[in-house]
């Protein structure tokens, strides 16, 4: 089973913006927010779904509280697509897997 | 799903007089009952100023005094009332009925929506353009982004002050702005929002549009009682005000609900998935009273005692065994 990647700050740069074979959704989220957790079943299965065409990755406010800062992120859940190194997309809020599958597919033009 | 994956046998959400009402059948009935609330005394019957149609009451009352009875009776046979609000749900075959409280998973045999016709209120200009450059819902969730700002929590009824109360640990400031004339709520939580030296309180002001500068909010605007114009700045604008639609979005299509979003069920309260009742407002029906939805919490009770328990028909309160004592396997219909 195919489940997303906990990335830190450490880490971020070789997950996240070094990665090229594919596009890579990022969940910003914090442990203390209940839309998060209702979200984390949803992403599992997505990751699942999309496995091969996106890479998922988890980062907690707990653990890299300066990211949020440097990508801006006011709120939680926010969902952040990348696409070689580079933002193409971002959204908010806790969605059922078949819809964040749709907007994942409409964010890369599929 | 083990044993050890439950954390209740039924997960009730809403504090109103149908969750209450549910919780007090459940617990006589020997469940392990939680109800999740944001605030103790939730809803519409809170918020009513007097109520003389409730049986028994033979003086009118405000709301919040009855229901603040029916709260205490649940809490009398055992059940636990948990103060959060309820962001989403999973219903799987196998791990549970899952509940998505403030920073915790519940998990249940079987569950009651009890969440009332208080949804959101629609959104104002800006709102949804600024969502996730500073509009935020919760605090728990989004509080810490804004540690040491300025914001604005906009809102008037408990949850709303006690969301400031505990934003006011956090941000720099909180400006409260309320619809209403003055702060509809418990004394101590009025004193707690006066007494509280970044905390400023402004009544009487109807947000317009939430204001932004390259996605980021900068603000909001009002308009006061004598239609004058005000903006108020904050980096963040925490919005709490509701609207009269059935709050099920949190559901996130996990139970059918009809075209107006109120969540369909049978006579017995049980709705599309199997363990999952629903009663009081946030059903449709002829008339929204509280009794009537007092009534509908005690049939999902009894339907969901039914459903964790096994059997054919529904069996009635056992209450007066309970008072008197009666051993466990009574309580529960064990021969």
């Amino acid at each position: 089973m195919v489940k997303p990647i906990d990335v830190g700050a450490d880490d971020f740069d070789v997950e996240v913006l070094q990665c090229t074979d594919r596009p890579v959704l990022v969940d910003f989220w914090s442990e203390t927010c209940g839309h998060c957790l209702a979200l984390n079943p949803q992403y599992d299965q997505a990751a699942e779904t999309k496995a091969d065409e996106v890479k998922f990755v988890k980062v907690s406010f707990q653990q890299c509280r300066d990211l949020f800062g440097e990508y801006g992120v006011r709120a939680t859940p926010t969902l952040v697509l990348f696409r070689d190194g580079e933002e193409i997309a971002r959204t908010v809020g806790a969605k059922r897997a078949d819809d964040l599958n749709a907007w994942i597919d409409e964010s890369l033009g599929d | 799903m083990t044993q050890t994956d439950l954390t209740c046998d039924l997960h009730i959400i809403g504090g109103g007089p149908a969750g209450y009402t549910a919780a007090i059948y459940a617990a006589r009935a020997n469940l392990k009952t939680v109800v999740s609330t944001p605030s103790p005394l939730s809803g519409m019957m809170s918020m009513a100023p007097t109520v003389g149609n409730w049986p028994a009451q033979v003086e009118p009352a405000p709301g919040r005094e009855i229901l603040e009875r029916i709260h205490d009776q649940a809490l009398r046979y055992g059940a636990e009332i948990v103060l959060e609000t309820v962001a989403g749900v999973n219903f799987t075959e196998d791990r549970g009925l899952q509940v998505f409280g403030g920073a915790q998973m519940h998990v249940a045999r079987a569950v009651i929506i009890a969440t009332g016709a208080m949804s959101p209120a629609d959104k104002v200009p800006g709102e949804e353009e600024l969502l996730g450059g500073g509009v935020a819902y919760c605090v728990a969730c989004d509080g810490p982004l804004f540690a040491d700002e300025d914001v604005i929590v906009v809102g008037a009824d408990q949850h709303a002050f006690e969301e400031a109360l505990a934003l006011s640990e956090i941000a720099r400031s909180v400006t409260v702005t309320a619809p209403t004339p003055e702060l509809k709520a418990d004394e101590h939580v009025v004193a707690a929002l006066e007494a509280a030296e970044n905390i400023a309180v402004a009544t009487g002001l109807k947000i317009q549009e939430i204001v932004g500068e390259g996605g980021v909010v900068t603000g909001a605007r009002y308009r006061d009682r004598e239609d004058a114009e005000r903006v108020i700045q904050g980096a963040g604008v925490f919005m709490y005000l509701r609207g009269n639609a059935p709050a099920t979005e949190f559901l996130m299509g996990a139970l059918e609900v009809d075209e107006q979003g109120y969540i369909i069920t049978d006579e017995q309260m049980a709705t599309s998935h199997p363990g999952v009742f629903a009663a009081g407002d946030v059903r449709r029906k002829l008339a929204h009273q509280q009794v009537i939805a007092a009534a509908e919490g005690a049939v999902a009770a009894l339907s969901a005692e039914r459903f964790i328990r096994g059997g054919e028909r529904i069996r009635s309160d056992r209450g007066e065994a309970r008072d008197r004592g009666a051993p466990a396997d009574e309580l529960e219909g064990r021969p």
